[in-house]
């Protein structure tokens, strides 16, 4: 009995003393009840881009992203089952909407044009007034709003629970149920995967130039071009400047201080208070995120209302129709004012040429980003 | 069979503590490395912090102007030994924006010493200041997308901009843009901030002085109603840019180091 108790005694102490040297109990343990195919992001963005800053709690997988682009297709998200994510942006469009403002739920409409969607994953701010900073707070916007697809997010998960693929797909992705927080994580995957790389500007960068025609080079020159004066009729020339809100391999200021954000002089009285809205300072009311121009010949209509229809439009205006009055205009349309830059017929035209070769029909054909439902 | 418990119990103890124990570092050696320098820039006018998007800085001449950039792209960010030896900060680089607060950094090895000052170049080399911007990681100041500071193929890195709106006089309605942009290696210039102070013990702050009313006025002023605009692009505007830089010799400064 005695040799016994003694003989537990030591298996006690010995327990005892090597269990305290393990881990916090409280912490949970390292298993992996699922299996998922992590996607190398170098598979993805191109070397010419950089890598961007991927959110590190959500890395990608062949399933996450799959799972994403299933939801982004499914109008079951919407309250009456009839506004999918892609009803609002079509790839043949750079996922972006033909129409000056996108049809939700009941008829309603929206309040803006509908923004493109790809190199998101460069992106630091989102929506025209740059009030959301991720990708996974911008899916929950349009899914809750009463005019677009108007659902609550209680009875989504419950909606995407009775739905026997949506059960499977987030079992292979998330290891879980359908819940709201992994669907946000699947859309943000899907939405990072979607990446613009071929056009021939893409191509072009950063300045195998020869695949230019004339016309295009010309229109570069333009766009690269700094406005000058000229210093005997004071009239504007030489460059139209597009470079300095539009620069970089993604044709766009990513930096919101520095061009990201910005007034380009629509109206002399703001009716839409942009990014002022969000901050509420003075300074930046009337300012909007700055688009891409990839693949700006597909996604017409253009700003934030949709109010041009065409590209050439939207060349008259920076040539021939800044309102230098207008609030908080961005310093470097400002410094020119009060004259306008007026390009000619010409030079409007080598712009516009050179702008059509930021169309990428790689990206707005690619199977990738297609409706899995088809 | 008892000294047998005895010897197991006593073994099983040490054994058990041992393996629990952490590794100790010799107590008697000195540490060599300072765990924290925080950098933090104040960006001031005459003196007072300044502030992007107020139109109440003036200038002698009686022009009142507001910032909305203030950015910066520094390169060779040292501290200076007293034997002139460096200790780069990180790398070197550093991307500074006033408009998003982007004005502290902590570097969390420093060698302890006896230092005579800070320094810094404005804008990368030539060999950094036209390589492909892409290939800097998502979060390093050099990386094109980071800062927006950079012209693409024509032109590398923007070193230092400033853009803002401007009157002519404080009770003038009217306001104007200026935008004064230093690019090109012929504009990178070292600035050394002498300031004597001493890296040991605790995590230490230093902080750094950028007076932005320097650039503007001294020791010449610039008029932005003459010239409100600069790229550093042709003679106009290489002749302005030179007199913003020559203007900035006592542009920056060390104000404390604790």
């Amino acid at each position: 009995m005695k040799k016994g108790f003694s003989g537990l005694f030591i298996i006690i102490v010995v327990a005892v003393l090597f269990n305290s040297c393990r881990k916090d109990p409280s912490l949970p343990e390292e298993k992996t009840p699922y299996s998922v195919t992590y996607i190398n992001p170098r598979s993805i963005f191109p070397e010419k881009y950089g890598m961007p800053a991927l959110p590190a709690d959500n890395p990608l997988t062949e399933e996450g992203v799959y799972l994403g682009r299933m939801l982004f297709y499914d109008p079951v998200l919407s309250i009456d089952s009839t506004v999918s994510c892609a009803g609002c942006h079509a790839q043949q469009n750079a996922f972006s909407d033909p129409k000056p403002y996108s049809t939700g739920v009941f008829g309603l409409t929206t309040n803006r044009n509908a923004q493109p969607l790809f190199n998101l994953a460069y992106s630091r701010v989102f929506f025209w007034d740059g009030r959301q900073k991720t990708l996974r707070e911008l899916a929950l916007e349009p899914i809750q709003a009463h005019n677009e697809m108007a659902m609550t997010l209680p009875y989504l998960r419950k909606r995407l629970a009775s739905i026997p693929r949506y059960r499977d797909a987030f079992n292979k992705a998330f290891g879980s149920e359908p819940d709201v927080f992994n669907m946000t994580l699947a859309l943000e995957q899907f939405l990072l995967t979607i990446v613009s790389k071929d056009s021939r500007f893409t191509q072009m960068w950063p300045g195998n130039f020869n695949i230019l025609t004339q016309e295009e080079k010309t229109g570069l020159q333009l766009f690269n071009g700094l406005v000058d004066e000229d210093p005997v009729t004071g009239a504007l020339r030489g460059g139209a400047d597009c470079f300095h809100c539009h620069g970089s391999v993604f044709a766009q200021a990513n930096n919101p201080n520095f061009g990201g954000i910005a007034n380009n002089g629509l109206d002399a009285v703001i009716t839409d208070k942009g990014f002022g809205g969000i901050t509420g300072k003075s300074t930046d009311i009337g300012t909007f995120k700055t688009p891409s121009l990839l693949n700006v010949g597909l996604t017409a209509p253009y700003m934030h209302d949709g109010r041009f229809a065409t590209l050439d439009e939207v060349i008259d205006h920076y040539s021939d129709q800044i309102k230098f009055s207008s609030p908080n205009l961005n310093p470097q349309i400002k410094v020119h004012g009060p004259k306008q830059r007026l390009l000619t017929t010409q030079e409007k035209a080598a712009l516009k040429a050179f702008l059509l070769t930021m169309t990428d029909t790689v990206f707005t054909n690619n199977p990738a980003y297609k409706n899995p439902f088809k | 069979m008892k000294n047998l418990l005895t010897a197991t119990l006593i073994v099983g103890f040490a054994f058990g503590f041992q393996s629990c124990k952490k590794e100790q570092k010799p107590t008697d050696e000195a540490p060599k490395v300072l765990k924290g320098l925080t950098l933090n820039i104040l960006p001031t006018w005459e003196g007072a912090t300044m502030v992007t998007g107020k139109m109440q800085y003036s200038k002698p001449d009686g022009e009142v102007l507001q910032l909305r950039t203030w950015g910066m792209i520094l390169a060779k960010l040292a501290l200076v030994k007293s034997d002139n030896s460096l200790v780069m900060l990180g790398d070197g680089y550093q991307w500074v924006d006033v408009a998003s607060g982007r004005l502290s950094f902590n570097y969390p090895d420093v060698p302890v010493g006896t230092y005579k000052g800070i320094q810094f170049q404005l804008g990368p080399d030539s060999a950094a200041n036209h390589g492909d911007p892409n290939l800097w990681p998502s979060n390093h100041p050099l990386n094109a997308n980071l800062s927006g500071l950079h012209w693409g193929w024509s032109g590398g890195y923007i070193f230092q901009a400033f853009d803002g709106e401007f009157k002519d006089s404080a009770s003038a309605t009217v306001t104007k843009g200026f935008s004064f942009h230093t690019a090109g290696n012929v504009f990178n210039q070292l600035f050394f901030m002498p300031f004597n102070f001493e890296l040991a013990g605790t995590p230490k702050t230093a902080v750094l002085e950028f007076k932005a009313d320097e650039f503007f006025k001294n020791p010449i002023e610039l008029h932005l109603k003459d010239k409100s605009v600069s790229h550093s692009t042709g003679n106009d505007e290489k002749t302005l840019m030179s007199k913003l830089i020559g203007n900035a010799s006592d542009a920056f400064s060390v104000k404390s180091v604790n």
